[in-house]
């Protein structure tokens, strides 16, 4: 018997050992980074605090570090990237923001920090555009530039050439002329040569002053050989009319004049089989024919951002099946029918500036929906007779929307899954109910955003309490003690961010 | 219907269907490329699997034999975690070590579906925590030197999440 109870002991004490000798990191970092794979970019940030061996493995996996983006944001600080910057310690991320520097030299940390990335972006500040071509050179394996609201100073021989390089958007660059020297150098006229592999070109609101856009026709026509998309504001007409050796576009974007024949474009799109993605802007379009004319010449689009000014409907859908993003921007509150029959397949429906009806039978017939946005539009349906949307994850409705308590809570009720809200849109009411309805009835939420509508500290007890998924809270124009957003960041290290007034 | 034999690190002998043996992507090359033939009634070893955990195995390859073929993901897109299958939640309800060992076995085996049904549930248990209440999930010692963890969470803040 004291035999048969000794070898039940020790067969305890042996797997009590084995237990408690067991320890998770023997097995291979393979096997983690295909763990940490089903994390999100905000929970991988967290667990690189866990210890060094999961920092490392993290750090060392190029395709979890996709899920990151470094911001070196100067909106509160208000000083400048000198030769003296040096931000250390940074993750190897290879997606990097710029914003709102003065940028006069950069040390020993941007050789490091460039050969890496292949994302860059500069948004808002100032600097040589000399100094900007050396910080390039040093950018080798860039894919995609932006450079948007930025100004750029004197002159610069395009001294580096990025043969990686597929994106490029420059928004709203701007060249400060001084009475005394007149002499700059535009990104405009030199970019296929610094970029000559271009595929996708954006060119948004060109500086106008002491600059045509026929300017631009030459290095356009330079990248006709590797050209696939093509955003030029207003002068794509010309470009498009002046350039038909771009024959494989699959994304442009035209700014319609008044008075231009809608019939030359129906021509055009016959050539032009091959877009997917297109951008109209446009106060002439009272019938939409023509884009029930586009739909038919372009089978394949996939994606539409309409500008109208006018009361329009949107049958025309029906010839656009393959749809999967639709952004109707109207102007301010004109009435737009949404199609009875839905879109199989899209998957983003964007609505600012407009009042829309059949919302929730839009809804109803596109069963892809992923992503909801209504920015100042106002749906006027009734309470819904919707089924549920089990695809849908992110809902934005910011600025002035008009969206009824009533119709909130249908929109909840039916998006269980929503992963993001982002909500904004009456500047004097707070907010609190519905952070309590969005953190009770939204299990999954994962990142909530309160633009413009003040929250008191009695919504933190709401996040607290009920929004259990919840990884970043996001708010501007808050009315919360600093002791309330210190307890929401202890609270499941929720990443806390205030955007301060604007 | 033909069945094979397998041999466990341990020295123990399953006979399995053919069929369920052949979840497993190593042995299905085992059988196919490199052409081992069953029928001699010889046992093919796996030697980086314990019995326990081939048994284990054997009931997954056996409930999930006839799924089709999952589409292919793209790399970068976002995974979910929240769609496992009730049934694959109750047989993964074993103590860590045990999930950990199915999951290195899948690995070795190349079953592909149980590696990423194990990873959910182990992704799962991540989601949601502090870094302190994860190192206590996982049993695993804090080895930054004092102040490490400050700096990191500090330059934690430069990151942001990438939008789709």
């Amino acid at each position: 018997m004291s035999d048969f109870g000794t070898t039940r002991r020790s067969f305890r004490i042996e797997k009590l050992t084995r237990l408690a000798l067991w320890k998770s990191d023997i097995y291979p970092p393979e096997i983690w980074e295909h763990i940490f794979s089903f994390l999100t970019g905000l929970q991988l940030l967290r667990a690189r605090l866990v210890c060094r061996r999961w920092r490392d493995i993290i750090t060392g996996c190029p395709s979890l570090m996709r899920k990151l983006r470094i911001r070196l944001d100067n909106r509160e600080l208000n000083s400048a990237i000198d030769g003296s910057y040096n931000p250390t310690g940074l993750p190897p991320v290879a997606d990097l923001i710029i914003q709102d520097y003065l940028i006069i030299g950069v040390g020993s940390w941007w050789p490091r920090v460039g050969q890496k990335l292949t994302h860059l972006t500069l948004s808002g500040g100032t600097a040589e555009i000399s100094l900007l071509f050396g910080m390039l050179q040093q950018t080798p394996n860039l894919r995609s530039w932006q450079i948007r609201e930025f100004c750029l100073l004197g002159t610069a021989n395009p001294n580096v050439q990025l043969n990686r390089l597929q994106e490029l958007k420059l928004d709203h660059v701007i060249y400060p002329i001084y009475h005394f020297n007149k002499n700059y150098t535009n990104l405009l006229d030199i970019f296929d040569k610094i970029f000559p592999r271009v595929k996708d070109l954006r060119i948004r609101k060109i500086w106008k002053e002491d600059f045509s856009v026929d300017r631009l026709l030459q290095p356009i026509r330079a990248l006709a050989g590797t050209l696939e998309a093509l955003e030029v504001d207003d002068a794509a007409v010309n470009v498009l009319r002046d350039l038909p050796e771009l024959t494989r576009l699959r994304r442009i974007s035209l700014h319609i004049e008044p008075r231009f024949s809608w019939d030359k474009w129906a021509r055009f799109f016959r050539t032009q089989k091959l877009i997917e993605d297109l951008v109209i802007y446009t106060d002439e379009l009272s019938d939409t024919k023509v884009l029930r004319d586009i739909g038919r010449a372009v089978p394949n689009l996939k994606r539409l951002t309409l500008h109208v000014v006018d009361e329009i409907d949107t049958e025309f859908l029906q010839f656009m099946p393959k749809l999967e993003y639709f952004d109707l921007r109207g102007d301010l509150y004109h009435n737009v029918g949404l199609y009875r029959m839905g879109s199989p397949r899209i998957k983003e429906l964007h609505l600012r500036d407009v009042d829309v009806s059949g919302f929730w039978r839009y809804l109803n017939r596109s069963p892809q929906l992923e992503s909801i946005v209504l920015i100042c539009c106002s749906p006027n349906d009734g309470v819904a007779t919707a089924k549920v949307f089990k695809n849908v994850r992110f809902l934005e409705i910011s600025l002035q929307s008009i969206v009824s308590d009533d119709m909130l809570k249908a929109l909840f009720r039916k998006c269980p899954l929503l992963e993001t809200l982002i909500y904004g849109c009456d500047e004097d009411t707070c907010n609190d109910s519905v952070v309590l309805l969005a953190c009770k009835r939204l299990k999954h939420l994962r990142k909530l955003s309160l633009l413009y509508c003040p929250v008191s500290d009695g919504c933190v007890e709401h996040i607290v309490r009920h929004g259990l998924a919840l990884e970043e809270v996001r708010f501007s124009r808050n009315k919360l003690s600093e002791g309330a957003v210190e307890r929401l960041r202890g609270t499941r290290n929720i990443r806390v961010v205030v955007d301060k007034d604007e | 219907m033909s069945t094979i034999k397998l041999e466990t690190s341990d020295g123990v002998k399953f006979t399995v269907k053919t069929q369920v043996a052949k979840c497993s992507g190593t042995i299905r090359t085992m059988l196919e490329d490199i052409g081992i033939n069953p029928q001699d009634g010889e046992a093919i070893p796996l030697s980086n699997v314990h019995s326990t955990i081939l048994q284990k195995i054997l009931v997954w390859a056996e409930h999930h034999v006839d799924d089709p073929e999952p589409p292919r993901e793209d790399a970068d897109a976002a995974k979910r975690t929240d769609d496992i299958c009730s049934w694959d939640e109750d047989f993964l309800k074993v103590d860590q070590r045990t999930l950990f060992d199915v999951m290195l076995a899948a690995n070795y085996l190349d079953m592909k579906q149980l590696i990423a049904v194990c990873c959910k549930t182990v992704a799962n248990m991540i989601k949601g925590k502090t870094a302190d209440q994860i190192r206590r999930t996982f049993n695993i010692e804090n080895d930054f030197p004092p102040g490490e963890e400050d700096k990191i969470r500090l330059r934690n803040q430069f990151c942001e999440e990438r939008s789709r």
